[in-house]
């Protein structure tokens, strides 16, 4: 079982229906609704322009949410805020957490003693469906869950803790540790070997356990890289949790000034760039650029950590860039650090629009798979798989746009509440919203690739 | 302060009516440590941050800016109209032509 490749289960046809839908050409419809052979041919939009149509359709929404110039309107749309009442509230955290601690034992247990057939081992399907596709969702669709139900966290509680603290900024200490598991995710075959996923997974507990001996929980709210990116992608969530449950408008948390300096600004990046990067090592094109750069002498152990790296600061470079720019435009004092650090949780929406786009399907066709898996971890039935339908690939399409469109709203949002003219604000999103559209083209032309293994792995 | 530092690091800006980056003093809010690259910029903040504690004077210059500001969002709008226009009627030209 190899984890979700966008392309493969996204019809190139498909995606252009999408946008074609979205942006409502009545010409290109008519065609798609007629059946037969030719019904394809008709719709066979060429890579440029089904890829500036994307991009047009974030300007376009970019220059949509200028209209909102009602300061008063904003405020109360991003301000918004309900209390949830949650009965028995500490019953259901210890509940929680018996089930991170289930499911983790469960994750060892398969991982080692199950079978090694990945589509039958509770192992992987639990790590792979459950958690990263599944509850990583729930993470920013509902709420995040994840600090309760953290079972290393709720194994630390138990120890006793230094309290120390690192001289160096979490942010920047959980960004490597996050492009570290980009990499090891990336050229390992974590998805298909039960027992390398059980020891990797051992390992992470000894590194956690570890830290929150060291650092005490600080580990889990500040270092630990997987902890981070259920926080942040609980920053998109309409549920939010602050001395008790409150309900928002999606995206409207990613208003508050909440990364905590260049560090956090890089994690965020980090996390939009290894999405990213997942995608593109299995296209054709990564796979001859490979191909020619191991002829040229770079050996594959280090061309791969080498082009995540490069990926990384290239994309942290052209975020900075677009900032620093925007405050050009905006003619502004403000500290172009501070800019960046507000602007960059836009970006989550992105990141969050992306991930759903690749794991909705994957999640709902492995669901009886995992269900199997779980009713009987060690001996499990036959596998099945739920066929997810064609129209899906749209489905994706449109996600991979939402999440763009969130971000531009939350960028423009932001900025008003940063610059006292209205104008200015406007023109403080003009850098961004290039980068935005040029990674929505990017991010659709990776989707749109036929799937490709990455060689020499 | 990175304030200074932004507008020494940076050049001055093309357009002439933003012009204020090149040196000369910023204008500063008399109720925050908050700076402004134009006069307009800090009387629209007066009135947004300091709406209670503004002097008449300051309460007129906010009118001023605001009405001024008001005015160039109209233009804008209207841009920005035209800019939607062009590329919804671009696309649909480029789909007739390509498809």
């Amino acid at each position: 079982m190899t984890r979700p490749r966008g392309r493969r289960f996204v019809a190139r046809l498909l995606l252009a229906a999408g946008v074609v839908a979205l942006l409502g050409v009545g010409r290109s419809l008519a065609h798609g609704g007629s059946l037969g052979s030719n019904a394809g041919r008709a719709l066979a939009v060429p890579t440029w322009l089904f890829l500036s149509t994307g991009g047009a359709v974030v300007g376009a929404s970019f220059l949509l949410s200028s209209f909102a110039t009602d300061r008063t309107f904003l405020r109360q749309v991003h301000g918004w805020r309900r209390s949830v009442p949650v009965p028995n509230a500490g019953r259901l955290a210890t509940a929680a957490r018996a089930v991170g601690l289930a499911g983790l034992a469960l994750v060892l247990v398969a991982g080692f003693a199950g079978p090694t057939e990945p589509l039958r081992n509770a192992a992987v399907l639990l790590v792979w469906a459950g958690w990263w596709a599944g509850l990583a969702m729930s993470a920013y669709l509902l709420g995040n869950a994840w600090p309760v139900v953290n079972p290393f966290r709720t194994l630390a509680r138990g120890l006793p803790s230094f309290d120390r603290k690192l001289p160096v900024p979490s942010g920047w200490v959980a960004t490597v540790g996050l492009l570290g598991l980009i990499w090891l995710e990336v050229v390992s075959p974590l998805a298909d070997a039960p027992r390398l996923l059980a020891t990797v997974v051992l390992a992470y507990a000894a590194v956690a356990l570890t830290g929150a001996v060291v650092f005490g929980d600080r580990y889990f709210t500040e270092y630990d890289p997987v902890s981070r990116v259920f926080r942040l992608y609980g920053a998109v969530a309409p549920l939010e949790y602050d001395d008790g449950l409150r309900l928002r408008i999606p995206g409207s948390g990613l208003e508050t000034d909440f990364l905590e300096g260049s560090g956090g600004v890089a994690f965020v990046v980090a996390l939009l760039w290894g999405t990213t990067f997942d995608g593109l090592v299995a296209t054709p094109p990564w796979a001859t650029f490979t191909r020619v750069a191991v002829d040229a002498g770079i050996p594959p152990l280090v061309l791969y950590p080498l082009a995540l790296a490069v990926g990384f600061v290239a994309f942290l470079g052209a975020y900075l860039l677009a900032v620093r720019y925007g405050a050009r435009l905006a003619d502004t004092y403000r500290d172009p650090a501070a800019l960046s650090r507000r602007f960059a949780p836009s970006l989550l929406a992105i990141a969050a629009g992306y991930h759903v786009a690749h794991y909705l399907g994957y999640f709902l066709s492995l669901t009886p798979a995992l269900a199997g898996a779980l009713l009987d971890p060690l001996s499990p039935g036959q596998a099945y798989r739920l066929v997810v339908p064609g129209w899906f690939g749209g489905l994706s399409l449109a996600f991979v746009l939402l999440g763009h469109l969130l971000a531009v709203w939350v960028a423009h949002a932001v900025a008003y509440e940063l610059f006292p003219s209205r104008l200015q604000a406007v023109r403080s999103q003009y850098g961004l919203t290039l980068v935005m559209v040029f990674y929505t083209m990017t991010s659709l032309w990776i989707v749109s690739r036929p799937y490709a293994a990455p060689p020499y792995l | 302060m990175t304030s200074t530092q932004t507008a020494d690091a940076e050049p001055p800006n093309a357009a002439g009516e933003e012009s204020d980056a090149d040196g000369t003093a910023p204008f500063a809010c008399p109720y925050c440590d908050r700076e402004f690259a134009r006069a307009d910029y800090r009387d629209l903040h007066l009135g947004l941050e300091h709406a209670d504690a503004l002097s008449p004077a300051e309460r007129s210059a906010y009118e001023t800016a605001r009405d001024a500001e008001e005015e160039a969002l109209t233009l804008f709008r209207y841009k920005a109209v035209g800019l939607l226009i062009v590329i919804y009627f671009g696309f649909l030209m480029l789909y007739a032509v390509s498809l």
